[in-house]
């Protein structure tokens, strides 16, 4: 298995877990996860978010990112501060630089191509179906606290179901200063 | 120019069919001869323009082409083959460019369009009687309400436009110009809806989704 493919499902993992955007994964450094006893701590800009284990070996984030840090460890010991998800070249010889946003979305139609799954646009759908996934099990605010929807309005335009709540929450933030936003 | 002559020649012989009150498409041979004899008199050729013009007319509409009558062909047995030079008195080349720039005028697309537009509207009054060259505005524009029921403004716009072109070709009176069908478009215009999205949902992906892509992504 090429590092290519184990940073590939890193991204993959925490985009499901995290349910990050690609701008945080972009943003992710060698430093910004810490090792824990169970988990990681992530930190997302001034968050720091806790990536538990996972029941099921093939799916667990832990487990991935523990593989791929060891990967980036022996392969590339000069490279221990700077992107998380580094690029690769077309030889598949990385370059420390973080990726471009454009090749997640690539990477995101690769694997739902792979994985044969019926998805409009993939690469913009993955992220929304895992966003709308999240809105089934978990509801709506706990998934907008989660995923750091600057807007819910953002997240009720993909999820037909939480528009009554989206306007209800425009509503309260009416009239407050900026400091005060509900952003839930 | 010969579009023109073309025209000339079908408008004569729609009024001659009006004058005498029998079906323009659906002449007996026996007035066609009375037509055409004259006709043959002064010139044999334009006598024969005359029938070739009316074949066509015969069979753009699907109906029965009487001028292959052995008494009309009899007629006009004297008369050579038409060669390549036309009898219209036009140059070759210019006529050549004239037909040129006849054929590109409307792209093959928009061509293909019409034709399918006008057969639809022949089709039409075959069933409803109407005369096709000729009809009352009223039968116009029952014709575009019937049509227009399911279909986008701009399929309606689309025979509305074939029709003009049609009855302009063979020299008829524009009956998309009439008040009731230019209210009738207006109407439908006014009925246009705002084009909805037909877009697909997006839809959940779940644990299992994520792991049969893990799947395919270690397998590789």
């Amino acid at each position: 298995m090429h590092a290519v493919n184990i940073r590939n499902g890193v991204i993959l993992t925490l985009t499901y877990f995290l349910k990050l955007q690609v701008h945080e994964l972009r943003a992710l450094q060698v430093d910004d996860v810490r090792r824990d006893a169970a988990g990681y701590l992530v930190h997302i800009g001034s968050v720091e978010r806790y990536l538990g284990p996972s029941r099921d070996p093939i799916v667990d984030p832990v487990r991935w990112l523990d593989v791929w840090r060891h990967v980036l460890s022996v392969q590339a010991p000069w490279y221990p501060h700077g992107a998380l998800l580094p690029k690769f070249d077309e030889t598949r010889v990385w370059l420390p630089r973080p990726l471009s946003p454009v090749s997640f979305f690539g990477i995101y139609d690769d694997a739902a191509r792979a994985a044969g799954l019926d998805v409009r646009s993939p690469g913009v759908a993955l992220q929304k179906g895992f966003v709308i996934a999240s809105v089934e099990r978990y509801g709506a605010l706990l998934t907008a606290r989660f995923v750091r929807y600057r807007r819910m309005d953002s997240l009720a335009a993909h999820v037909p179901e939480i528009r009554q709540q989206a306007t209800l929450i425009r509503e309260l933030n009416r009239g407050r200063p900026q400091y005060g936003k509900i952003t839930t | 120019m010969v579009a023109k002559i073309v025209t000339q020649l079908q408008r004569e012989y729609l009024d001659a069919t009006r004058e005498a009150g029998i079906a323009a498409l659906q002449p007996s041979v026996e007035w066609l001869l009375t037509f055409i004899e004259p006709r043959a008199l002064f010139s044999l050729v334009s006598a024969r323009n005359t029938v070739d013009v009316i074949s066509a007319l015969l069979k753009s509409v699907g109906s029965e082409d009487v001028t292959k009558d052995a008494r009309i062909v009899d007629l006009l047995r004297d008369t050579l083959p038409i060669p390549q030079p036309p009898p219209l008195g036009m140059p070759k080349l210019a006529r050549e460019r004239a037909d040129h720039y006849l054929a590109r005028r409307l792209a093959p697309s928009t061509l293909r369009s019409y034709n399918l537009n006008v057969e639809r509207w022949q089709v039409y009054c075959r069933i409803t009687g109407y005369n096709p060259l000729s009809p009352l505005a009223v039968e116009v524009a029952s014709f575009i309400a019937t049509f227009s029921d399911r279909q986008s403004y701009g399929r309606v716009l689309g025979v509305a436009a074939a029709l003009r072109m049609f009855w302009r070709a063979m020299g008829c009176v524009d009956a998309t110009e009439s008040l009731e069908v230019r209210n009738l478009l207006a109407a439908l215009a006014r009925r246009r809806e705002p084009p909805v999205r037909a877009r697909k949902p997006y839809r959940p992906l779940y644990e299992e989704d994520l792991r049969r892509m893990l799947v395919a992504l270690c397998t590789q």
